[in-house]
């Protein structure tokens, strides 16, 4: 599997300016990158390191560009989750 | 000695030598006379029609030569049943676990979930750490979470115990992680099962679900599986997505995780319950358990679903099922704390009552936390209710 879900990743290309929740997945520890993402303008909600991840949220612009970098293993949306009753 | 249930090896061991035991011992098949093999001046207090077998009281060296008999198949705990609470906790063999002295005591669960009523009365002095990923603030005001709470660890105090949860004694760690709407992101839950290992509980409970189908590798999952990894029992919804396949959203499609399907009271599996194969073709859910019509805690000022009076609602779904899982979990691991994850979820697995339905609709059947305390899969009887919950699980009466 690539960094990205190929149908996910036609949507951001369909909307480059939209503001997309993303689950960003790091090679190393992801506070190496959180200074990183916030001078790109790229909000870090949250660092997840049971999995070494960061909960962030941009542009699908700058999300596509994340897909470039070798530190970034993998981007998936943040969906939403629900109660089952 | 492999004939005798484990649990009432471990009694006889602890037990002295003159101690009076009340057992069930049943007899083979086409034995003709059970009763002539009994030692003199032992005398069963009841002998049983439906399968061959007697109820007596007698010591433990008497129960270990009734087991070198040929003619005995088995020898069971005759557990005493005072209390039958409502339908869903006796149905799956709670109230002999309690009796044989396994309330959750000492064991932590983690809720995850809409938060939680910290003034119902049903969890007094149990609610141990609560923290907010949703930035509402702890409280319940959905009513999802505070009902879930209720059917793993409820006391059934505002009920004079008739809507009892499974492990009554059990401690609660509370994240919120879901909104007013009953809603969240996977990266709040993710951080609320953080959360949960950081205060080193021994179970999570997730009632919740994002969209199906899934194949297990998006971060929430796997989230929960190195959770699972690390030693926590991870118990998740399958969905109400049902009765299509394909229907089990995340986490449920996690690998190492207890996914949980609804049951009715009659041991049928849910409509409405999500149905696997997951996207990359493995079967789930894994055990079902009941989730239709479960009256539980309804947090104060809330309306979620139909109350009864105003310390209770009824409320379906395999959020419902998912807590009973909880509560078992919390009953064996008091009981056997040395379990793993996989060990417990084995155990689940290989004692539930097979319905026979496909493994996609009904995983391994519907789980029974006796039948895993005693680690003997349990008879096909009609459901239990009212007293007498023993012998109709058993099938005795």
């Amino acid at each position: 599997m690539g960094k990205i879900n190929r149908s996910f990743k036609r949507r951001l290309m369909q909307e480059p300016e939209a503001k997309f929740r993303l689950i960003v997945r790091t090679r190393d520890e992801p506070k190496a990158y959180r200074s990183l993402l916030t001078r790109r303008g790229i909000k870090v909600k949250r660092e997840l390191g049971l999995i070494k991840a960061l909960a962030i949220e941009c542009e699908a612009s700058s999300a596509l560009a994340l897909l470039r970098e070798g530190w970034v293993v993998s981007l998936e949306e943040d969906r939403e989750v629900r109660a089952l009753n | 000695m492999e004939k005798i249930a484990h649990s009432l090896l471990r009694d006889m061991k602890t037990k002295p030598a003159d101690a009076q035991i009340p057992v069930i011992v049943k007899y083979g098949k086409f034995r003709k006379r059970p009763l002539e093999t009994l030692p003199a001046g032992t005398r069963p207090s009841r002998t049983f029609r439906i399968i061959p077998a007697v109820a007596l009281t007698t010591t433990p060296k008497v129960i270990e030569s009734l087991s070198r008999d040929p003619g005995v198949e088995r020898v069971w705990p005759d557990l005493p049943v005072r209390v039958c609470l409502d339908v869903s906790v006796p149905l799956i063999g709670a109230p002999q676990v309690w009796e044989a002295g396994y309330t959750g005591k000492g064991v932590k669960i983690a809720i995850l979930d809409t938060g939680i009523d910290p003034y119902h009365p049903d969890f007094a002095g149990r609610i141990v750490a609560t923290a907010d990923f949703t930035g509402e603030g702890p409280q319940d005001r959905d009513g999802h979470g505070t009902h879930v709470a209720g059917i793993a660890a409820g006391s059934g105090r505002a009920s004079k115990g008739r809507y009892r949860g499974l492990a009554p004694e059990a401690s609660l760690y509370i994240a919120k992680v879901l909104g007013r709407e009953g809603a969240g992101l996977m990266s709040d839950v993710m951080a609320g099962i953080e959360w949960a290992i950081e205060q080193e509980v021994d179970i999570m409970n997730l009632s919740l679900g994002g969209d199906p189908p899934c194949d297990g590798s998006d971060a929430l999952s796997e989230t929960c599986d190195v959770a699972v990894e690390k030693g926590y029992v991870v118990c998740v919804a399958a969905g109400n997505g049902g009765p299509a396949p394909y229907t089990i959203g995340s986490p449920g499609c996690a690998k190492e995780v207890i996914t949980v399907g609804a049951s009715t009271d009659q041991d049928e599996v849910a409509d409405f319950s999500s149905r696997g194969p997951t996207t990359d073709g493995r079967t789930k859910p894994d055990i079902l358990l009941p989730g239709a019509s479960i009256i539980s805690c309804r947090a104060k000022d809330t309306s979620l679903g139909n109350p009864v009076g105003d310390n209770y609602a009824e409320l379906s779904g395999s959020s419902m099922a998912t807590p009973h899982a909880s509560g078992i979990a919390a009953l064996i691991l008091q009981a056997r704390p040395e379990l793993t994850p996989a060990q417990l979820k084995a155990f689940l697995m290989e004692t539930a009552l097979d319905l026979g339905l496909s493994p996609n609709e009904q995983g391994a059947g519907r789980a029974d936390v006796y039948a895993v305390y005693l680690e003997e899969p349990p008879p096909v009887t009609p459901s239990p209710g009212g007293e007498g919950c023993l012998l109709r699980l058993l099938g005795l009466s």
